[in-house]
């Protein structure tokens, strides 16, 4: 049996290519027909006039990505100004709140700027329990049902699962074209006689975003492999 | 094991390190679909598989569950994962900056 007969999870299979349908020859077209590729290339956005100019923002958004404290500084900045504390704007953010954005991102193109939001949720709870000695947090250790039961983290742990599989069911119409994968497009490198060339189509545009944005969702389930838990809790 | 909604009472709640793995692998498929499509003919997309199994030996917190995840879910199943597993794992694509790690030529 090979991966490649392997079945979609259940929740994965459910989700519907609102974002990129009929783009099962992006990359073909992409590599072959480069000058073409634009309009085949991500089709939805064939509204580009608009969500091109949004994506423009969403890019310099999506560099706070990697700030774990931003959504909740973001939040909080809406509601008070003053506060400062990362954990005060936490409890508004619920796992409802995480799958109100992902119906909003795979409802349509022109929503795809709320996916920096949703990849922001990813880093919620880096923070989580760094306090704890590493010798009660092993897999074994008597301690861990307690240290979780005890932890008023446990919502946010809900919050990035949510996000997890939230940005994988955003991301599935455009894995199953191959936009995100590597050798999908041929876009020219950032900085490489970018005055002599004309501006890049505006698909190509939304595909480097997109694969940023997959980019950096790979890097971080990547880092939660190694995070500091076992893998699995008991809630309360 | 069971993975009951939560919110419920005592419920199991798989957190972070195993629903990652379970993706990754998923985007592994994925991109191999995609890849033999291209190529039209079987490919695995080792280059994500490879990082996938370098972070699992170059982590701190390794456990017994994520081990068992992958064995069960994936290498004892799949037979080309199988396969590229033992091929990284020889010709040092995963571990070769590791201590003490010789590749084999």
């Amino acid at each position: 049996m090979s991966i490649t007969t392997m079945a979609c999870t259940k929740s994965a299979s459910t989700a519907k290519p609102a974002a990129g349908p009929a783009t099962s020859s992006l990359g073909k077209t992409a590599s072959s027909k480069a000058g073409k590729a634009a309009p085949a290339a991500i089709a939805p956005v064939s509204s580009l006039g608009k969500a091109t100019t949004k994506l423009a923002a969403a890019p310099a958004a999506a560099k706070g990505v990697a700030k774990p404290a931003a959504p909740a500084a973001k939040a909080a900045s809406g509601k008070a100004k003053a506060s400062t504390n990362p954990t005060a704007a936490e409890p508004q953010v619920t796992v409802e709140t995480v799958r109100k954005l992902e119906r909003s991102v795979r409802s349509g193109v022109e929503h795809l700027n709320d996916m920096p939001q949703l990849l922001e949720y990813l880093a919620v709870r880096t923070a989580a329990r760094t306090t704890i000695p590493r010798r009660w947090r092993s897999s074994h250790s008597p301690y861990m049902p307690f240290l979780v039961a005890a932890n008023p983290q446990s919502s946010q742990d809900e919050i990035a699962h949510a996000a997890m599989h939230s940005a994988y069911r955003v991301f599935q119409p455009y894995m199953e074209s191959g936009a995100v994968f590597r050798g999908a497009a041929t876009a020219p490198a950032p900085g490489a006689g970018a005055e002599k060339t004309p501006a890049p189509a505006a698909a190509t545009v939304v595909q480097r975003w997109m694969r940023e944005k997959f980019t950096f969702y790979v890097d971080d389930l990547l880092d939660k492999l190694s995070h500091i838990e076992p893998g699995i809790q008991v809630g309360v | 094991m069971e993975h009951s909604p939560p919110g419920q009472a005592g419920h199991l709640h798989l957190v972070a390190q195993v629903p990652a793995l379970d993706l990754l692998m998923q985007i592994v498929a994925a991109e191999s679909r995609w890849l033999s499509a291209q190529d039209k003919s079987h490919t695995v997309a080792n280059e994500l598989l490879a990082r996938v199994m370098r972070t699992l030996l170059e982590s701190r917190n390794w456990n017994d569950q994520l081990l068992g995840a992958f064995l069960d879910k994936y290498a004892n199943t799949h037979d080309d994962v199988r396969f590229y597993t033992f091929r990284n794992l020889a010709y040092g694509a995963v571990a070769a900056d590791l201590v003490g790690f010789v590749p084999v030529a």
